[in-house]
C-alpha cells in the first residue's frame, strides 16, 4: 500500500517504523504540523500521488484552543460545548475536502487518547461537570459520529491499545521533547502493527470462514476417550475457558462470519455432545458444513471451501494439534493457520487478537450469511434428486428483482464491488462515495440483483453500473456472487440491463467491455454464449455486444425491474 | 563481540550500511552515512537502547555526537 501520514505533531518516526513492515510500499511523510496546510493546499505535495491510505494523527495538546482542555475550570458548560464543536468541525472540514478531491484513498483517523496525568485526576470520576478526559471523550465521540456519514473515513482507536500496552509502554517522554513525537520505540512499532491491521479491514482482506477442531480445541479432553461426562466444558474454573472461546466464535458468527468442523471423530460421538451437554455454547446448527471423519484435515478443508465457494484466503484454521496445523498449512497455503496457546485461558482472546475477522460496518446481509448457506446445502439436496436440470430450475421458483441503488443498500453494494473475484467482468473495485455518484447522475446507473428462491432468500447478489454512450450503452461492472450462478440468473440480469437501458435512454444494445484476470475466464465464456458480436480493441481487450432480442428472460425466472 | 562492535551491528542493520564503513567520526555532523540525520539518530539510540537494555537521559540523547561518543556513553551505562 502507498501510504501518507500527516499531523500537526512529528510522524516521521511512526512513518520509519511503518515502512519496516513489507505491507507498506512506500511510505510518505508529509512534514511536521503541516496536516491543515497540506490537506488545504491543493498543489502541495499531498496531492501530486495517488495514496492508498491517508493516516491522520493529531495532539491534542498542539491545537490551538487545547490549552482549554487542560484548563476547564472557570469555563462554563456553553463555552466548553463551542470549544468542542469548533474542534471537531474544523478537523472534518479540512479531512473532508481532501477526501472530495481523493475519494478511492481510505483515511485512518486516529483518536485524541485520554490523558492519564492532569491536574484534576481525581475529579475525573468524582465530580458532575466537564473534565479533562469528558471533554477530550466528547471530541471523540463527536469525531465517531462525523465519520460514519463520510465513506472511506475509518477512526482508530488509540486508547484501545493504550489499555492493553500501558500508557507508560506506548509514550516516551523523552522522545516528545526530542522529536515532537511523543511515542516510544515499542509505541511505534505498536501503533504501526495496528495501522496495518487496520487497512487489512479497510481493503476487505479480512476473512469470511473459520473452521474448527473439536477436541482439546472447542472443549478440553477428547470426546471418544472422555465421552460426554468427562470433556471440560462448564461454567467454572478451566472448563469456563473453554466456554468463553466458544461464547467468542458464536458472537463472530451472529455477525456474519461462516463456522465449519473439521474433526477427526466419529460423528455420533460429537453430536452427543452438542446436542445434550448443558454447558456446550455452539450448536451443531452454528456450522454451516461439518466435516467429522477419519480423512486427513486437507482434503476436508478443501472440500468445505469448495461446497462454500469461496478462496481458500478467506479461510482461518484452528487447531490445538501442531501436526494437523502443519500439514493443513502446508498442503494449503493460502488458509491461515495460527498457533494454538498451550495455556486455555488465552483462549477466549485467541481470535479477535488475530484482527483478521475486524469489520467497519454490519449488514443485514452478514447477520443472515449462516442462515443463507444452509439455505444453499437444501438447494443441493434437491439438485441431487431432480430429474432434468431445466425441471431442476423450473422446481425452484427462482425471482429477482432487479433495481437502481439507493443509500440503504450502499455498504452491501461497496461488500459486493470489492470482494467479488469470479464472476467479475472488470473487476474494477469502487469505494462507496464512488458508487453514490454513478448511481446519482443521469449519465451512468448503479443496479442491483436480489435473487430468491423457494428455500429462502439469497440476498442482494449482482451489481451493474452502465454508463450512456454515443452508441449504446456500456457496461462498466457486472458481477454476481457465486452463490447465484448456474441458474441462468446471470442471462436474466443481463437482459434486465439492456432493458433498464432501452427504456432510459433508449439504448439499442449493450457494449460489454471484457477485461480478463485470473479468475473470471467463465464470464467470457457466458459472454461468448449469449452474444452474436464482439470486436477486439487496440488493447486487446474484447467489447461483446449483446442485443435485447437475442435473449428472452429465461422461463424458470421471475423478474421484477 | 564487545560493545562497539555490537553498536555498528546496530547501526549496520538500521542505515544498510557495511560495517566496515562506520568510523568513529561517523554521525550527522559528518554526514557520510545516507539517512543518518538527526531523526535517524533519534531511531538509533532507541535502536541501542533496547537491544543494550540501557536508557539514555534527554540531554545526553540531545547531546551525542559521533560514533565514538556513542560508544563511549553506552559503555558507561552498562557499567
Amino acid at each position: 500500500m502507498r501510504l501518507r501520514l500527516e499531523s500537526n505533531y512529528n510522524l516521521a518516526l511512526l512513518g520509519a517504523a511503518l515502512a519496516r513492515r513489507p505491507f507498506a510500499t512506500n511510505v510518505d511523510d508529509g512534514g511536521y504540523n503541516l496536516f491543515a496546510a497540506n490537506l488545504l493546499n491543493f498543489d502541495s505535495d499531498l496531492y501530486s500521488e495517488h495514496y492508498d491510505g491517508l493516516i491522520i494523527s493529531l495532539d491534542l495538546e498542539y491545537l490551538d484552543k487545547t490549552t482549554h482542555f487542560y484548563d476547564f475550570l472557570g469555563k462554563n458548560d456553553g463555552e466548553i460545548e463551542n470549544l468542542v464543536y469548533e474542534t471537531v468541525h474544523e478537523i472534518v472540514n479540512v479531512i473532508s475536502g481532501f477526501m472530495k478531491r481523493r475519494p478511492e484513498t481510505v483515511v485512518c483517523l486516529m483518536t485524541f487518547p485520554l490523558a492519564v496525568d492532569t491536574p484534576f485526576n481525581r475529579l475525573e470520576v468524582n465530580s458532575a461537570g466537564w473534565t479533562t478526559n469528558k471533554i477530550i471523550s466528547e471530541v471523540n465521540r463527536c469525531l465517531v459520529e462525523k465519520s460514519l456519514s463520510i465513506s472511506n473515513l475509518f477512526l482508530l482507536d488509540l486508547d484501545n491499545l493504550i489499555r492493553r500496552f500501558g500508557y507508560e509502554n506506548i509514550f516516551d517522554n523523552r522522545m516528545k521533547y526530542l522529536a515532537k513525537s511523543p511515542y516510544s520505540q515499542f509505541g511505534l512499532e505498536s501503533i504501526a502493527k495496528d495501522i496495518e491491521f487496520f487497512f487489512t479491514t479497510a481493503t476487505s482482506a479480512s476473512k469470511k470462514l473459520l473452521v474448527l477442531d473439536l477436541d482439546n480445541t472447542l472443549w478440553g479432553g477428547i470426546a471418544g476417550e472422555d465421552g460426554i461426562g468427562g470433556i471440560e466444558i462448564s461454567n467454572d474454573g478451566v472448563g469456563r475457558a473453554y466456554y468463553d472461546f466458544q461464547k467468542s466464535i458464536l458472537s463472530l458468527k451472529r455477525r456474519g462470519v461462516l463456522l465449519a468442523i473439521c474433526s477427526k471423530n466419529n460423528e455420533a460421538d460429537v453430536k452427543g455432545i452438542f446436542e445434550s451437554h448443558p454447558d456446550m455454547v455452539l450448536s451443531w446448527d452454528d456450522f454451516v458444513v461439518r466435516k467429522i471423519n477419519w480423512t486427513d484435515k486437507a482434503t476436508n478443508i478443501k472440500e468445505i471451501v469448495t461446497e462454500l465457494n469461496i478462496g481458500f484466503e478467506s479461510v482461518v484454521f484452528i487447531d490445538d494439534n501442531p501436526a494437523e496445523r502443519q500439514w493443513v498449512n502446508n498442503s494449503l497455503p493460502g488458509v491461515m493457520v495460527p498457533d494454538f496457546p498451550e495455556e486455555p485461558s488465552l483462549l477466549p482472546d485467541l481470535i479477535s487478537k488475530l484482527h483478521v475477522f475486524d469489520t467497519f460496518s454490519i449488514t443485514q446481509d452478514d447477520l443472515d450469511k449462516t442462515e443463507k448457506y444452509q439455505s444453499e446445502s437444501a438447494r443441493r439436496q434437491v439438485e441431487r434428486e431432480s430429474i432434468t436440470y431445466d425441471e431442476f430450475l423450473g422446481s425452484l421458483d427462482i425471482k429477482c428483482r432487479v433495481f437502481e441503488l439507493n443509500s440503504e443498500y450502499l455498504k452491501r453494494a461497496a461488500q459486493l464491488v470489492n470482494k467479488t473475484n469470479q464472476f467479475n467482468l472488470s473487476t474494477k473495485r469502487y469505494t462507496e462515495s464512488q458508487l453514490l455518484s454513478y448511481a446519482e447522475s443521469d449519465q451512468s446507473d448503479v443496479l442491483l440483483l436480489g435473487v430468491s428462491d423457494k428455500f429462502g432468500d439469497y440476498g442482494i447478489v449482482g451489481l451493474a453500473i452502465l454508463v450512456r454512450a454515443d452508441a449504446g450503452t456500456t457496461v462498466d461492472t457486472f458481477l454476481l456472487s457465486c452463490r447465484v450462478l448456474g441458474k441462468k440468473v446471470e442471462e436474466a440480469f443481463l437482459v434486465s440491463m439492456a432493458e433498464f437501458s432501452m427504456t432510459r435512454w433508449a439504448s439499442e444494445f449493450l457494449v460489454v467491455p471484457f477485461v480478463p484476470s485470473f479468475k473470471n475466464d467463465q464470464v467470457h465464456k457466458f459472454l461468448s454464449d449469449v452474444c452474436d458480436e464482439s470486436s477486439q480493441t487496440l488493447d486487446g481487450s474484447t467489447h461483446f455486444h449483446f442485443f435485447p432480442g437475442r435473449l428472452p428472460f429465461p422461463d424458470h425466472i421471475e423478474v421484477k425491474l | 563481540m564487545n560493545l562497539e562492535e555490537k553498536i555498528k551491528g546496530i547501526i549496520s542493520d538500521f542505515f544498510y550500511v557495511d560495517p566496515d564503513e562506520i568510523s568513529g567520526d561517523s554521525g550527522v555532523l559528518k554526514g557520510d552515512i545516507k539517512n543518518w540525520d538527526s531523526l535517524g539518530q533519534l531511531q538509533l539510540i532507541l535502536g541501542i537502547e533496547a537491544k543494550c537494555n540501557i536508557k539514555f537521559s534527554t540531554k545526553e540523547i540531545q547531546d551525542l555526537g559521533d560514533f565514538d561518543s556513542i560508544v563511549q556513553l553506552a559503555a558507561e551505562k552498562m557499567g
